[in-house]
């Protein structure tokens, strides 16, 4: 402890200190300020908006703004039914009404002709005309696009009339054919051979009541107001569709004041959203059904007493499915008879369902040799488009317990899930869900031979032939006819056990005045401070 | 010489890792599902069914779509996203700087705060201050990190309004994703810095150091966390590899538009090249760091340089 060492000690101890502490300090500054550097987004969305912009929670993100390439019902719900316009529109119960076309009219079976609005221009200033609508058919057309074959299967091609006449013409007679019209939006000639395919995926142009600004992907997307919109200019300035897969935080940021509406959300946020003075819950009848199908020829074996009539009544019976809906998704869903949902065109309410009835349950087992029952594999997706899917595959068990059925119940994820049934590798009795605004998308889909999604206990060929004949008719009393025919059948040979049909449920900011409509499109237009 | 050799070894070994990982994914994938369904509308036929499964050449046989893969892999060509019909690499190298950026600072803060608390429990061992930071390390490592999260933005997002829920958007928005996403790395590297501090200080050389004379702050810097430093470095290259490909759940709890959040949504839709495309990135980056991590042990150990 001499001086010597002292003062040896005392120096490059110090330097040492300055050095190590000042690369430590120097590598942690660089680090957050190289981190800091990264091109960022720096506006800050903690700020309150004004009423002039309205920001909306997405589950997912946007995949095609190109109609041309695919139709997923949630670009369809948050871009293009406010970016584009289509040749018709839907009401707030979902029933086709006029909109780019005033009129129309069919001359033959196969040739419908539509008159245009006059005052109609994209949002580079392009007029909306005949031509406009030709040339948007035509590249649907093209063999190249990814939507080719469904389009291609109905539509033949179309003719120009006059400036703002146009004919389009089906391979076939389709009485569903203005359905179709809805996911084939007209899109602008002038501006699309200018950028190309990939400009117009980068930027869409269409002639609804909102220009697309941007998309980054996984984050948001943002529209502006147009304000030559042919239908008024609407009242909100900007719009911004977030993506937020997670539950969770939809609702955190909806109560932070950071979303003004908030889509699809679980029947158990209900309470919470009611209890802030600030929010409201707003609902909507969803066509959207879910069942469970019956496959007596599953490969799993156990479905050979789901061919009897009788074992397929008693599931019914056995069920208890208001309970499902009171206990399960908060009342939100209402149930339905049999495949086949009130909004859905030539709905047949006279049709009821299989009441809750344990001990008839019991009794047609026993009628049809089951006194003491028998095991059965039943499967469900862990999620997917039904809400608490397991929940609700565990009371359909229980209850099914309760009668003497023996269930083995598996959960599969929504992909994997889908898969299997498509290769027929599910269970004798599985859960599915449909949606559908004509009795055509949900009975070709389910119960037609050729359909690749087909399972019909009960099937015969008349089924077949009721549906090809009410596809191939442009009478619309015809085909609703043809509707209540098939939903009599659905009564008769029970070929699932109908749940309900769920309910689009949105959480809403109160400074707005937004409902929610049927289909769950968040129509940007019809938004209104409060 | 030697250098040189190891490098080469080292390179070629992560090569192998890389090629097993490929092969990996891509069995995997393939035997899981079906993306062909998930294309189909509701008005498929089998024919249809049959052209789109074709289209996606989901109809060869295993080994003849792994050659076409591989084949493409080695010209950087991931094919297209079955979702969005443009490059899988392209997409997932969009995404990736997002990641990085949560993940970067999410090390920072690691550091941050376990050297600097892992070094005081280790020499306050024994005492409340050892007591507090290790229970605290216990019950952080214990909790759920998505639990984590969603409590935070309850607190400082909902009910305080200090902080934005989600999104990106400014340095605010990044504190509590980055936050959730450190905690449980930095419950481990600051139970790690202690130990290994604890079994250095113990050493005949810190005796000696301390008989010659020199302070304690110059023992811990030049002696102690030096000899430290060769696990901590270790665990921390780790720990970048696992914020990196794992930052999945915070991605999604807080609709962070990175790779996690992406690949979550490639998985759910079955899109096999954005999944590949994004898995063979991320162990590029993982062998790649491990790589730069084994080359900093050599800088800072100068035993190692002389085996």
């Amino acid at each position: 402890m001499g001086n010597i060492d002292q003062r040896n000690h005392r120096q490059p101890r110090s330097i040492e200190f300055r050095t190590n502490r000042r690369r430590l300090l120097g590598a942690g500054a660089a680090g957050a300020g190289a981190a800091s550097l990264l091109p960022i987004n720096w506006t800050t969305s903690v700020a309150a908006q004004s009423i002039d912009s309205v920001t909306i929670g997405m589950t997912q993100d946007i995949t095609y703004p190109d109609p041309a390439v695919s139709v997923a019902l949630n670009d369809l719900s948050t871009l293009w039914i406010n970016v584009y316009d289509t040749l018709i529109m839907r009401d707030a119960d979902g029933a086709l009404g006029p909109w780019l076309a005033e009129s129309w009219e069919t001359p033959s079976p196969t040739e419908w002709v539509f008159a245009l609005r006059s005052d109609v221009r994209f949002h580079n200033g392009e007029p909306l005309d005949a031509e406009a609508v030709k040339f948007t058919y035509e590249r649907y057309l093209e063999p190249d696009k990814p939507r080719y074959g469904a389009i291609a299967s109905i539509v033949d091609h179309a003719e120009v009339i006059d400036a703002m006449t146009v004919k389009l013409v089906t391979k076939e007679p389709n009485g569903l054919f203005l359905e179709l019209l809805w996911e084939m939006p007209i899109l602008p000639p002038g501006y699309i051979q200018e950028v190309g395919d990939d400009g117009f995926q980068a930027n869409p142009v269409g002639s609804g009541a909102y220009k697309f600004v941007e998309w980054s992907t996984g984050d948001r997307l943002e529209l502006e107001r147009n304000p030559d919109y042919w239908n008024g200019a609407p009242t909100i300035e900007r719009a911004t569709f977030r993506y937020m897969p997670e539950v969770s935080t939809r609702l955190a940021a909806l109560r932070a004041g950071e979303i003004d509406i908030s889509m699809q959300l679980p029947p158990d946020s209900i309470a919470d959203i009611e209890a802030d003075d600030e929010l409201r819950v707003s609902t909507a009848d969803s066509p959207r059904m879910i069942y469970f199908v019956f496959f007596p020829e599953s490969p799993l074996g156990s479905g050979e007493p789901l061919g009897e009539l009788r074992v397929r009544k008693a599931i019914n019976h056995a069920v208890n499915v208001d309970s499902i809906v009171e206990n399960i998704l908060a009342g939100q869903a209402t149930r339905v008879a049999v495949l086949y949902a009130p909004q859905t065109f030539g709905f047949d309410s006279s049709i009821p369902a299989l009441e809750y009835d344990p001990e008839l349950a019991r009794s047609l087992l026993a009628e049809a040799g089951y006194p003491d029952g028998f095991t059965l594999d039943l499967d469900v997706p862990t999620g997917g488009n039904p809400i608490k899917p397991v929940e609700v595959g565990q009371a359909v068990a229980a209850d099914l317990e309760a009668v003497g059925i023996s269930v083995r119940m598996r959960n599969v994820d929504a992909a994997t899930y889908t898969t299997m049934r498509n290769e027929r590798n599910v269970a004798p009795m599985f859960m599915w869900n449909w949606i559908g605004f004509d009795g055509d998308y949900v009975l070709w889909g389910n119960l037609h031979s050729e359909s690749q999604w087909f399972y019909m206990a009960g099937w015969d060929d008349e089924i077949d032939a009721l549906i090809e004949t009410e596809r191939t008719s442009v009478d619309q009393d015809e085909r609703a006819q043809i509707f209540q025919e098939l939903q009599a059948r659905l009564a008769l040979d029970v070929p699932h056990l109908p749940l309900y049909q769920q309910r689009d449920i949105f959480g809403v900011n109160e400074r707005i005045k937004w409902d929610a409509v049927t289909g769950g499109y968040v129509i940007l237009r019809n938004i209104e401070p409060a | 010489m030697r250098w040189g050799r190891y490098l080469l070894l080292r390179v070629l070994g992560a090569l192998l890792v890389i090629f097993g990982v490929t092969v990996a994914v891509f069995v995997i994938l393939r035997l899981s599902g079906d993306p062909a369904a998930l294309f189909m509308s509701p008005m498929a036929t089998e024919e249809e069914y049959r052209q789109i499964r074709e289209r996606m050449g989901l109809d060869e046989s295993l080994p003849v779509q792994y050659f076409r893969y591989l084949s493409q892999l080695v010209r950087g060509d991931f094919g297209d996203s079955y979702q969005r019909s443009a490059p899988a690499l392209g997409i997932v190298l969009d995404r990736f700087p997002a990641t990085i950026h949560l993940a970067a600072v999410a090390v920072v803060l690691l550091m941050m705060f376990a050297i600097p608390l892992g070094t005081l429990a280790a020499i306050y061992r024994g005492t409340w201050i050892d007591t507090t930071i290790s229970t605290i390390t216990l019950v952080a490592q214990a909790l759920p990190n998505f639990w984590v999260g969603i409590m935070l933005v309850m607190f400082f997002s909902v009910r305080l309004g200090w902080l934005p829920t989600s999104g990106i958007g400014g340095w605010q928005a990044l504190v509590l994703p980055a936050t959730t996403l450190a905690l449980q790395p930095w419950s481990r590297l600051t139970r790690l810095v202690r130990s290994e501090l604890l079994e250095v200080l113990g050493q005949d050389y810190i005796r000696t150091a301390r008989a010659k004379g020199l302070a304690e702050p110059a023992i811990r810097r030049r002696h102690a966390l030096r000899n430290a430093a060769v696990p901590i470095v270790t665990v921390i290259g780790l720990d970048i590899g696992y914020l990196l490909g794992g930052a999945i759940i915070v991605e999604t709890i807080f609709a962070w538009p990175g790779l996690g959040s992406l690949m979550v949504q490639a998985m759910s839709n079955q899109d096999f090249p954005v999944i590949q495309a994004s898995v063979v990135v991320v162990a590029c980056t993982v062998v790649i760091l491990n790589l730069i991590t084994d080359l900093l042990y050599i800088w800072l150990d100068p035993r190692i340089r002389l085996q």
